[in-house]
């Protein structure tokens, strides 16, 4: 990435203003510069360029200072919520917000984890990169219980645009004809191992028409052409995804989006420049750029344009939106609804069970697989559960036992470290990832007094679980258990993690607070992704969502910012906007 | 200075002492293992005898037999490194605890502090203690479970753990859902 892209100060008129770098971001670059549009992303973190920034990629444990582990007090000063992140390690951390500098708050007794990127490409560098489609099951659930409004969309609407950022992305998977999980543009799937494709079997045949399978992920298991013309190799299978991958092997702003987005000369990248707040003309009605705190100076400067999406992260777009006051608007830009900062919701995760796996002690497998067996929806497709709506995937997958687990065993000495040298037992472990109802009483505002060094108030996070969400939870451990011993497992153990030890946010699905829906009165953005109250202002990322589905979302996500941009350039051309 | 040289030497009798228990010879190991001793520097947290301690105990979990043991890689100075760095201070002070438990129990016992028996009592004492059997007491045992995991964190983080003990596979250019187990497999590292 050359420097000439990156701007500061700037007079210019551009056409388009995408603030955040993530995965929406990186998305909404691609598809406004490719359609024309001189565009400028506005990031707030600092740059962080393909390969030569992803420090700890390539590191083996004994050359880092903690063989991997955080200094202690460093995570409990700086990072003491992004440590709960499964993916915030010594490789890893400069990819983490610090939370030091960039504190929220939420009440007393009720935590949110508000886990967070502070980079150019935001989360993109560190997702799991699992990639669904939602079906009609979803966009029609708001409708049929009446928890949330009724999205403005149907799948057919999206069913383009999935195949669309599909084919880019390069998303590894099989098509299976699942009603719940529509296929898609797929790459070859990974490898199931000997045990998984033994469960499987088993799983398939008496579960049927629920199936296990292969875990769709944003990792090339082969490259494309297009993809290997963009630099991108197919994956290594090192599993070292979230410390940045120079293979360009899975998803990122930096390995997919940034690249054909610069080809056309038509972006420019402000970095370190945190949105105070989007510029909003009363005489118009039209939004006119975002003011801009430097985040390392704290001058404060402008930036103009003839459109604005925000793609900032769920709370950081409605964040925005809610210091965006104005005369017209003085709950928040594009606000009339009232309901901007509600209907916050993230998924259900830290129920499960394992076992033990009799059996298979010649099979192994090479390499570290940067997915895992699923089995997707299967509650309340068919038949109607008497105890929670909505539904649930499990996810998981059988290995052999390493280092890790020996010390729990008896023994030392020869016999302990032969024992160890020899691959171990198989297991088998199941976890779920359950849909939380969309509630308004989950919510966020500012804070009236509190305020971040840059003087912007803090993101006040209010948000619980409900008794349909407890109910699932304890389904899925109950159902997963059920499962692996039908499947045959030993000593099947269930998990089930209490809300403080799993907040909601730390699934990093969060999603809603500036919904899509057909009512200006009760949504904030149409089907499109376009403010009810502002037509040239959109809201791209997971704020959008009117309910948040079981599957990951980041995929839908993307195909929601990929039409929601070509939509907007349609509308610039046609001057409606 | 006269602290410094003081420490100095004592950490030199450790190793010395610690040498001895693992059968190390006077004419290879000891010498570079006295000569990695002035390089390195005190220990970060334990004490020397606490260190030197460790460093048996973690010898007796993972010893020496065709590829390096824990006190070749220097296990115990990773522990001791981990445990100021990276562990609460309450892990960092059950350590500790079970270090002086073991060495109270051994005095008991035989009337010397662990490090100092011979190899057949160190053996039977930590059977007794991996097992939880009197004097130890399950929370003992749990304790020695701990102490296996640093051990083993330590050694199979290391280069040699990982890539002469175990098979350590940085770029295995993709993923094989199976491959057969011959007499020659062994577990991957990471």
């Amino acid at each position: 990435m050359e420097a000439s892209f990156y701007i500061k100060e700037s007079a210019e008129q551009y056409d388009a203003i995408v603030v955040g770098s993530g995965i929406t971001g990186g998305w909404a670059a691609k598809e406004l510069t490719e359609r024309g549009l001189k565009t400028l992303m506005v990031e707030r973190g600092r740059p962080v360029e393909h390969g030569v920034d992803y420090l700890g990629e390539n590191k083996a444990p004994w050359v880092m200072p903690n063989r991997g582990l955080v200094d202690a007090k460093v995570a409990e000063e700086q990072y003491p919520i992004q440590r709960q992140c499964y993916a915030f390690d010594e490789h890893t951390k400069h990819f983490f917000n610090n939370d030091r500098d960039m504190p929220y708050s939420t009440p007393e007794g009720r935590p949110f984890s508000w886990i967070r990127g502070n980079q150019l490409g935001g989360k993109s560098l560190m997702w799991a990169r699992q990639s669904y489609r939602w079906s009609d099951l979803d966009f029609e659930a708001n409708l049929k219980d009446g928890h949330g409004v009724d999205w403005p969309i149907r799948y057919a609407d999206l069913a383009p645009w999935y195949s669309h950022v599909e084919r880019h992305v390069g998303i590894s998977g099989g098509k299976e004809g699942l009603d719940v999980l529509p296929d898609g543009e797929f790459l070859p799937a990974f490898d199931f191992n000997s045990v998984e494709l033994a469960m499987k079997r088993k799983f398939d045949a008496r579960h049927a028409p629920a199936r296990m399978i292969m875990g769709r992920t944003a990792n090339l298991r082969t490259a494309t052409e297009a993809q290997q013309a963009q630099g991108r190799v197919q994956c290594q299978a090192r599993h070292q995804c979230q410390r940045g991958c120079s293979f360009g092997a899975y998803f990122s702003t930096q390995s997919s989006t940034l690249p054909p987005a610069l080809k056309t000369g038509r972006l420019r990248i402000a970095t370190d420049s945190i949105v105070h707040s989007v510029i909003y003309d009363p005489k118009t009605n039209r939004a006119t750029g975002v003011r801009v705190i430097d985040a390392n100076t704290l001058a404060t400067r402008e930036y103009h344009a003839r459109v604005v999406l925000l793609c900032a992260s769920t709370l950081a777009s409605t964040a925005i939106l809610l210091n965006s006051t104005s005369g017209a608007f003085p709950t928040g830009l594009a606000n009339s609804s009232g309901v901007l900062g509600h209907y916050l919701m993230d998924h259900l995760f830290g129920a499960g069970a394992s076992g033990r796996v009799e059996g298979f002690e010649d099979d192994y497998y090479q390499g570290r697989r940067p997915t895992a067996p699923y089995i997707p929806r299967f509650r309340n497709v068919l038949e109607r559960h008497p105890a929670f709506l909505r539904g649930y995937a499990l996810s998981g997958g059988a290995g052999r036992e390493g280092w890790q687990s020996a010390a729990a065993k008896p023994g030392f000495g020869k016999d302990f470290k032969a024992m160890i040298r020899k691959p171990g037992p198989w297991y088998f472990s199941l976890g779920g990832q359950g849909e939380m109802l969309p509630r308004y009483e989950n919510m966020v505002s500012l804070h009236p007094t509190k305020k971040d060094k840059w003087g912007m108030p803090l993101l006040h996070i209010d948000c619980s679980y409900s008794d349909n969400d407890r109910r699932m939870q304890n389904d899925i451990a109950d159902t997963s258990a059920s499962i692996l011993e039908d499947l045959g497992v030993k000593d099947v153990k269930k998990h089930l993690r209490t809300l403080e030890e799993w907040p909601p946010g730390l699934s990093i699905h969060e999603m809603g607070t500036a919904r899509m829906g057909r009512d200006p009165k009760t949504s904030v953005l149409n089907g499109h992704n376009q403010a009810h109250d502002v037509p040239n202002l959109f809201v791209t990322d997971g704020a959008s969502m009117a309910s948040s589905a079981w599957q990951n979302p980041s995929l839908t996500f993307m195909a929601l910012t990929a039409r929601a941009c070509a939509y907007a350039v349609d509308e610039l051309k046609a001057g409606r906007i | 200075m006269t602290s410094f040289a003081h420490r100095g030497n004592a950490r030199r009798t450790a190793l010395l002492r610690l040498g001895a228990l693992c059968g190390l010879t006077l004419a290879g190991d000891i010498p570079a293992a006295l000569a990695a001793a002035k390089r390195a520097a005190a220990p970060a947290l334990l004490s020397v005898d606490e260190l030197a301690l460790t460093g048996v105990l973690a010898e007796l979990v993972i010893p020496r037999t065709d590829t390096p043991g824990a006190l070749d890689v220097g296990a115990h100075r990773t522990i001791d490194h981990l445990l100021h760095t990276c562990a609460s201070a309450a892990d960092a002070a059950a350590f500790r605890a079970s270090l002086a438990r073991l060495d109270a129990l051994a005095r008991g016992h035989a009337g010397k502090p662990f490090r100092v028996l011979a190899a057949m009592d160190q053996t039977a004492l930590l059977r007794a203690l991996d097992g939880g059997i009197a004097p130890f007491t399950p929370a003992d045992m749990a304790a020695f479970r701990k102490l296996k995991s640093y051990v083993a964190f330590a050694y199979y983080t290391s280069e040699a753990g990982a890539m002469r003990e175990l098979a350590y596979l940085p770029v295995p250019g993709g993923f094989t859902g199976y491959v057969r187990v011959t007499p020659k497999t062994r577990t991957w590292a990471i």
